[in-house]
C-alpha cells in the first residue's frame, strides 16, 4: 500500500486551533508530526483528546468521503462579510470562523452522544452513505454494517426485524422459557441503521419503538438488553409520503433530523476521482479515526461534563416557556396550556380565535401549535453540549445553542402557519424554511430577553437562589417575609400586564415556591 | 543521472510510481513532473545508493516509501527546485546517507520522522536543523536500533534549539545508553550521565561542554545568557520592542496585541503563541524575587550589579528562579540574565 493515499489522509492538529489560555505542555513526539504523513509518530493511542479525533474524523468525512460543500452552521469571531444577491435579496454571509455542515456534524454529534438523527432528503444524496460511515467510525466493517442496516419495506415483519424463535425449539418445547430466539445481530451493535424507516409497517413500527425508546426487544416474552448505541434512520420524505404513516411515538424518540441538501456539480471532479481510481470513502476510513467502545463511552463523559452556566441556562427556560401557553385553553391556571385544548380536540382556529388582548404578533407563542416537551429539552440540552465540546469549548456558548436548536426542534416544534408572524411578506418563507424559522424564532426569544433586561434584573431569580440555599435555619419571620416578597411580586405583575408564555412559567413557579415556603411555616409551628 | 539502483526500481514498478505521482498530483495542484524528477535525483538517490550497499534486499521498499515522502515534501513545495525550505533537501542530502542501517531496517518507520523532524527545527525560528542533522549522522552508529535513534533524535532537537522539549528530553536521555547520552551532549570531562543530568536539571543555563569549576565561577555573577527575539520586518515576531511578564514558574512576552510564552535554556530559546490576557493579569502581579533589584538601567542582587547602560531605562522585567528578563523600548529583544 502507498504511504501517500489521499482518502486516507486526515487532517492535521490542531483543527480547531485556540489560543492557549494557559502556558501549554510540550510533548516531544510532536517533533515528528508535520507536513509528512507518519503513521508510526505523535500522541500514543488513548492520549490524543478525543474532541480532536472526532474533528479530524468530521474534516476527513468533509474533504473525502462526502462531497459537502454546505457551510450551513456558520461562526463568525468576527463580523462576516454578508451579501444580498437576485430579486428576493437572498443574502450570502462568509463566515469568519470555523462553519460546519449540519449533514456531517450532526450525525457526528449523535454518534458521540449515543441518540437518534434522521436524514432526510431525495434519493440519492447520500444518506445512507452517510449512516454507513458513522458505523464505520465505531470501528465495524463496513461489510458488516451493510448486513446490520435494516431496510424498511411494506412486508417487514417483526421476526424480519428481531429475530426468530428456533423452530426446533418451537415443536418441542414444554414451556415458553425453553423456546429459544435468535436475534438478529444488529441489536447488539453499537451503531444501528434503519433505511427508508418510513416504509415499514405499523406493527413493525411499534416492536422498533420499543428498542429505540427502552433499548430492549422482546419475543415470547424473551428479553433482548441492546448496548448504548447511535441510532440512524433515513427516509425519502418525513412529511407522510413513505409507504407507511410513522407513528408519533416513534416520530417523537427522533432526536435531530438533518436534510441532505442537493449535490453541487461544481464538485463533479471529485465523483470523477472516484470512478477513475475505483474508491468507495468507507472502505478507506483511516484507522486514526475509529472510535472504540471505551472511548466512545469516555466521549460522552466528556460530553456530560460541559458546562451550561446559568445566563446560557435562562435563555433556553426564556425560550422554552414561549410556548406551552394557552391563556384561553382552560380556566385553572396550571391548565392554560396549548396541550390541554390539543387533549380536548378541539380547533386550533378556534382556540386562537377567543383569544384577546396580546399581541399576536410579538407574542412568539403563537408561531406555534404546541410547546417543548421534556424529551426535546434534554436533548438540546445534550447537543448543544456536545457542540460546544466538538469545538473544543468546556462550556456552552449562545451561538452553540443557536446552531443546534433548528436541528433538534425540526419537527417537535411545529409552526402555526396561520399566525400573523407568516403574514409578513418578509416572513412568508418561514412557512417551507423549517431551520430559518426555528433560528429566527431563538434570535426573537433572545432580543426580547434582552430587552427585558432579565440578565440584570429577574426578581424571581434572586428568590429561586435564596430557596435553592435550603430551608435549614429559616426563621419563621424570614419564610414569612419571603412569602410577602413572591405575593407583593405576583400582584405587581397582575397590575395591567399581558400574561405571556414566559410569565406564566415565572407565575407558576412563583406559586410553587410560595406553597414550599407555606408547607415550611406549618411545619414550623409543629416543632 | 540517477543511479541504477534506483533506476531499476523506478522501471520495474513504473505504472505504480505514475499512478502515485498522478494522484498526488490531484491533491497538489502545484507538483510539477520536472522539478519532482530533481528531487529524485538530488535526495532520494544519495540514500537509496547507501541503503543498496548496506542491504540490497531493503532498496525496493526503502524507494517506495521515500518515493512517497518526497511526493508529499515536493506537492507541499516543502523541497526540490523553489522550494520554501532548504533545511529539508540538505538535511536528506547530509544525513539520510548516513543513516541508511535504520533506514533500511524501518523506512515507513524513520524517513517520514525524519522529514517532519527536519521541518519542525526549520520552520522554528533560532532551532538549527544543520547542526541537528550533524548530531545525528555522528551518533547513528552508536545506536542499536532504529527506535533507539528516533530517541536520539527526539533528544537532539532539544539541543539544537526547542528548548520546550526540555523536560521530555531529559527523560528520553535517561533511556538512551550513557555512553550515547554523554556523546551527544559532548560532555566535556568524564564523568556519569546520573551527574550530567542533576546539573542539568538543576540549572537549565548549564553548559556540558563547559569545565564545571568554569561555571562555577560564573554562577557567582549576573551574566547575559540571551537575546531573544527580534523586530518583524527583519523576520523576528515581534511588531513593537516587547514587555515581559512572570505566571508562575513561566515567563510570557507581549509585542502589541500577541503574546508568547517564552522557553528559553542554554540550548536555544522558543516561543508559543497564548492568550494576551494571561499577560495581562500576570503583569498586574509582576514581583521580583527578593534581594533582587532594577534600578534605571542597572540590575542588582546580593552586592553584584550588572550595568546595562546601552539597553536604556528598562521597560519591563520577569524573573524565575533561574532567568531574569529585561526588556527595553530601545530593542526588539529580550535579554536573558541566568539567575543560577
Amino acid at each position: 500500500m502507498a504511504l501517500f493515499d489521499a482518502f486516507k489522509k486526515v487532517s492535521q492538529s490542531p483543527t480547531n486551533p485556540h489560543t492557549p489560555v494557559a502556558p501549554r505542555n510540550f510533548d516531544v513526539a510532536d517533533l515528528y508530526q508535520g507536513p509528512v504523513t507518519n503513521n508510526f509518530a505523535g500522541a500514543t493511542p488513548g492520549s490524543q483528546p478525543l474532541d480532536e479525533k472526532l474533528r479530524q474524523a468530521y474534516f476527513w468525512i468533509v474533504n473525502t468521503a462526502v462531497i459537502s460543500p454546505h457551510y450551513d452552521i456558520e461562526y463568525n469571531d468576527a463580523p462576516p462579510q454578508s451579501y444580498l444577491l437576485g430579486d428576493c435579496k437572498s443574502r450570502l454571509t462568509l463566515p469568519s470562523a470555523q462553519s460546519y455542515s449540519s449533514f456531517i456534524l450532526l450525525p457526528l454529534l449523535t454518534f458521540a452522544t449515543r441518540r437518534k438523527c434522521l436524514f432526510i432528503g431525495g434519493p440519492g444524496r447520500g444518506k445512507t452513505a452517510s449512516a454507513i460511515l458513522m458505523g464505520v467510525l465505531a470501528g465495524y466493517k463496513v461489510r458488516d454494517v451493510r448486513r446490520a442496516m435494516q431496510h424498511g419495506h411494506p412486508q417487514m415483519t417483526i421476526a424480519d426485524l428481531l429475530g426468530n424463535p428456533l423452530p426446533a425449539d418451537l415443536v418441542n418445547a414444554q414451556r415458553m422459557e425453553d423456546i429459544r430466539i435468535s436475534w438478529r445481530s444488529w441489536l447488539g451493535m453499537r451503531v444501528k441503521i434503519i433505511d427508508e424507516y418510513n416504509r415499514i409497517p405499523t406493527r413493525t413500527q411499534s416492536a422498533l419503538l420499543t428498542v429505540m425508546g427502552d433499548n430492549y426487544a422482546e419475543i415470547l416474552n424473551h428479553i433482548y438488553e441492546c448496548p448504548e448505541s447511535a441510532w440512524f434512520l433515513t427516509a425519502n420524505d418525513d412529511q407522510g409520503g413513505g409507504t407507511y404513516q410513522v407513528i408519533e411515538a416513534l416520530r417523537d424518540r427522533i432526536d435531530v433530523i438533518v436534510q441532505a441538501l442537493a449535490f453541487n456539480p461544481r464538485f463533479m471532479d471529485d465523483l470523477l476521482l472516484r470512478i477513475e481510481e475505483n474508491v468507495r470513502p468507507e472502505e478507506t476510513m483511516p484507522s486514526a479515526i475509529i472510535f472504540n467502545e471505551a472511548e466512545g463511552d469516555r466521549m460522552l463523559e466528556e460530553i456530560r461534563a460541559v458546562e451550561i452556566v446559568a445566563p446560557m441556562r435562562r435563555r433556553i427556560e426564556f425560550f422554552a416557556s414561549q410556548f406551552e401557553f394557552c391563556e384561553v385553553a382552560a380556566e385553572q391556571f396550571e391548565y392554560k396550556t396549548k396541550d390541554t385544548a390539543r387533549l380536548a380536540g378541539a380547533e386550533r382556529s378556534a382556540v386562537t380565535a377567543l383569544e384577546t388582548g396580546r399581541d399576536r404578533l410579538k407574542d412568539l407563542g403563537c408561531q406555534s401549535v404546541n410547546g417543548l416537551s421534556v424529551r426535546v429539552l434534554m436533548t438540546l440540552l445534550t447537543y448543544a453540549k456536545a457542540l460546544a465540546w466538538f469545538r473544543g469549548n468546556r462550556s456552552v456558548e449562545l451561538e452553540d445553542l443557536r446552531q443546534v436548536l433548528p436541528f433538534v426542534l425540526h419537527e417537535k416544534l411545529l409552526p402555526d402557519t396561520d399566525a400573523p408572524f407568516f403574514d409578513i411578506p418578509a416572513n412568508a418563507m418561514y412557512r417551507t424554511d423549517r431551520v430559518g424559522w426555528l433560528r429566527k424564532l431563538f434570535d426573537l426569544s433572545c432580543a426580547e430577553y434582552d430587552r427585558l433586561n432579565l440578565d440584570q434584573d429577574d426578581p424571581l431569580a434572586e428568590l429561586d437562589l435564596e430557596f435553592r440555599r435550603g430551608l435549614d435555619g429559616v426563621t419563621e419571620a424570614d419564610a414569612r417575609g419571603r412569602l410577602a416578597r413572591i405575593e407583593r411580586l405576583i400582584a405587581e405583575w397582575s397590575r395591567g400586564r399581558k400574561l405571556y408564555g414566559h410569565l406564566y412559567d415565572d407565575l407558576l413557579k412563583l406559586k410553587y415556591l410560595h406553597q414550599r415556603y407555606t408547607n415550611y411555616l406549618r411545619w414550623l409551628k409543629t416543632q | 543521472m540517477i543511479s541504477v539502483e534506483l533506476a531499476d526500481i523506478l522501471r520495474s514498478n513504473r505504472t505504480d510510481f505514475n499512478a502515485r505521482f498522478n494522484e498526488a498530483r490531484r491533491s497538489y495542484s502545484g507538483l510539477n513532473g520536472e522539478q519532482f524528477a530533481v528531487v529524485l535525483r538530488e535526495m532520494v538517490d544519495p540514500l537509496i545508493v547507501a541503503v543498496a550497499e548496506l542491504c540490497p534486499d531493503c532498496v525496493a521498499e526503502t524507494t517506495s516509501v521515500a518515493y512517497d515522502v518526497a511526493l508529499e515534501l515536493a506537492g507541499q513545495n516543502l523541497v526540490g527546485p523553489g522550494g520554501r525550505n532548504m533545511a529539508i533537501d540538505e538535511g536528506w542530502r547530509a544525513l539520510l546517507p548516513s543513516v541508511a542501517r535504520h533506514l533500511a531496517a524501518e523506512p515507513r518507520r524513520v524517513l517520514p520522522a525524519i522529514s517532519n523532524a527536519l521541518h519542525h527545527l526549520a520552520t522554528t525560528p533560532g532551532a538549527r536543523p544543520a547542526e541537528w542533522a550533524r548530531d545525528l549522522g555522528r551518533l547513528a552508529g552508536l545506536c542499536g536500533s532504529a527506535d533507539e535513534f528516533l530517541r536520539l533524535g527526539q533528544a537532539a532537537a532539544w539541543r539544537s534549539g526547542l528548548a520546550h522539549y526540555r523536560t521530555a528530553a531529559l527523560a528520553l536521555f535517561d533511556s538512551l545508553p550513557e555512553q550515547l547520552s554523554l556523546a551527544l551532549l559532548e560532555v566535556s570531562s568524564p564523568t556519569s550521565w546520573k551527574a550530567v543530568r542533576l546539573l542539568l536539571e538543576q540549572n537549565r543555563w548549564y553548559n556540558p561542554t563547559t569545565p564545571e569549576c568554569d561555571q562555577a565561577v560564573a554562577g557567582d555573577q549576573l551574566r547575559i545568557v540571551a537575546r531573544v527575539g527580534a523586530f518583524r520586518g527583519f523576520g523576528g515576531l515581534f511588531i513593537e520592542p516587547p514587555r515581559v511578564a512572570v505566571n508562575g514558574s513561566s515567563i510570557l512576552v507581549r509585542s502589541g496585541p500577541e503574546c508568547w510564552l517564552l522557553t528559553a535554556d542554554f540550548f536555544g530559546a522558543t516561543f508559543h503563541r497564548c492568550d494576551p490576557a494571561l499577560f495581562d493579569a500576570s503583569a498586574r502581579q509582576a514581583n521580583l524575587p527578593p534581594g533582587l533589584k532594577i534600578d534605571g538601567s542597572t540590575v542588582r542582587r546580593n552586592g553584584i550589579t550588572l550595568n546595562l547602560d546601552p539597553l536604556g531605562m528598562i521597560s519591563s522585567c520577569a524573573a524565575t528562579v533561574d532567568t531574569l528578563a529585561l526588556t527595553s523600548p530601545l530593542t526588539h529583544a529580550v535579554l536573558l540574565v541566568a539567575l543560577t
